[in-house]
């Protein structure tokens, strides 16, 4: 029993900053307190300073309108994306049996299943990684919360009739979960800068993609979560101008 | 205006001085209570009393009771001490003529 709450204790510090981590810890280490009663005082502290995290709007904004939507989004996409996939996987297998003048008249050819297949994959990467990075920007120390709420989304709400394969899931879930560490700890090198603008453009962009989940004839709520797409260009474009704007305020103080 | 708990933190790292760190206040504040003090409470109140101004915390030496770990040193500020003090003025000046040991309840 002593062993477990120990270890939740440990597990439950590991949400408060480090300083703080080291210090609660110690004065409980000093005071003897030790088991069920170290696993309360430390909750407590974790539960206000949680509630005090959830007071920003931000959290919200990443937990409603980014993580909900974009992995729904995501999840049906990666659906219809392998609808596609296995079209072509299909006609691989049985290249030999089929006409090849059947193929090129309905343009279900090797190559454009390649080309196809390579920009939707590479689409897909580029919105879950944008979408995590904003998930991870606007969380910080929420991320647990709306981050797991985005990966558990991801893996299970696309199961329709036809649940995309883990296979699939998984090459979307590694480079969200890469864009939500960039957007906790973020790079000031230029090169992942330029990348993460050059996706978030691809992104914003994909409406033309057929395989994208694109709700036309639906409902306009599930029209809404289209508009997720461009959520990572408008986080970019509007923290790149609040910076600028800061400062050349700096700038104007100096002077 | 300072709260109740602010109040105490306040005064018991006023008296603790250089001694004064998470662990040695919770104990003094319990001692003078009588009652539990949650170290939740005590580090979300800190931590307001530093964006107010009144107290200023670092990060101290470790020591091995505590297993190797540091303390977070506090240290009352000339603004916390001014607030401390009129705190104390206004329970004071409030409690002036009554004497809580003859009202009934």
């Amino acid at each position: 029993m002593m062993g477990i709450c120990r270890r939740l204790t440990a597990l439950l510090s590991r949400t408060l900053e480090a300083s703080e981590r080291e210090a609660v810890l110690g004065d409980l280490a000093e005071s003897g307190t030790t088991g069920a009663q170290a696993l309360h005082d430390v909750l407590g502290l974790v539960v206000r300073r949680q509630v005090a995290l959830w007071k920003d709007w931000r959290c919200w904004l990443a937990l409603i309108a980014v993580s909900g939507p974009a992995a729904t989004m995501l999840a049906l996409s990666s659906v219809r994306l392998w609808g596609s996939y296995d079209l072509y996987f299909w006609i691989a297998r049985n290249y030999a049996d089929i006409d090849p003048s059947v193929l090129q008249e309905t343009h279900l050819t090797l190559a454009s299943g390649i080309l196809l297949m390579a920009r939707g994959s590479i689409v897909m990467a580029c919105l879950a990684w944008t979408t995590g990075f904003v998930v991870g920007a606007l969380s910080r120390r929420t991320i647990w919360v709306s981050g797991g709420l985005f990966c558990t989304l991801l893996l299970y709400g696309g199961v329709q009739s036809v649940p995309a394969p883990r296979i699939l899931l998984a090459l979307i879930l590694i480079p969200a979960l890469a864009g939500m560490y960039l957007g906790l700890y973020p790079s000031q090198r230029p090169v992942i800068r330029g990348l993460l603008w050059a996706a978030a453009i691809v992104t914003a962009l994909a409406g033309h993609q057929t395989w994208l989940w694109w709700p036309t004839r639906s409902l306009w709520r599930l029209q809404m979560l289209t508009l997720v797409r461009y959520w990572p260009l408008l986080y970019l474009a509007t923290t790149a101008s609040w910076q600028h704007w800061r400062s050349s305020l700096v700038k104007e103080n100096h002077l | 205006m300072l709260g109740e708990f602010e109040y105490l933190l306040l005064t018991a790292a006023a008296r603790l001085g250089e001694d004064a760190y998470g662990a040695s206040i919770r104990e003094a504040i319990e001692e003078a209570t009588g009652r539990r003090c949650s170290i939740g409470a005590l580090y979300t109140t800190l931590d307001r009393l530093e964006a107010k101004g009144f107290v200023k915390t670092h990060m101290g030496d470790a020591t091995p009771q505590r297993g190797g770990r540091a303390r977070r040193m506090v240290r009352v500020t000339p603004k916390g001490v001014q607030e401390a003090a009129a705190f104390y003025k206004a329970v004071e000046r409030v409690s002036r003529g009554v004497a809580w040991q003859a009202v009934k309840p």
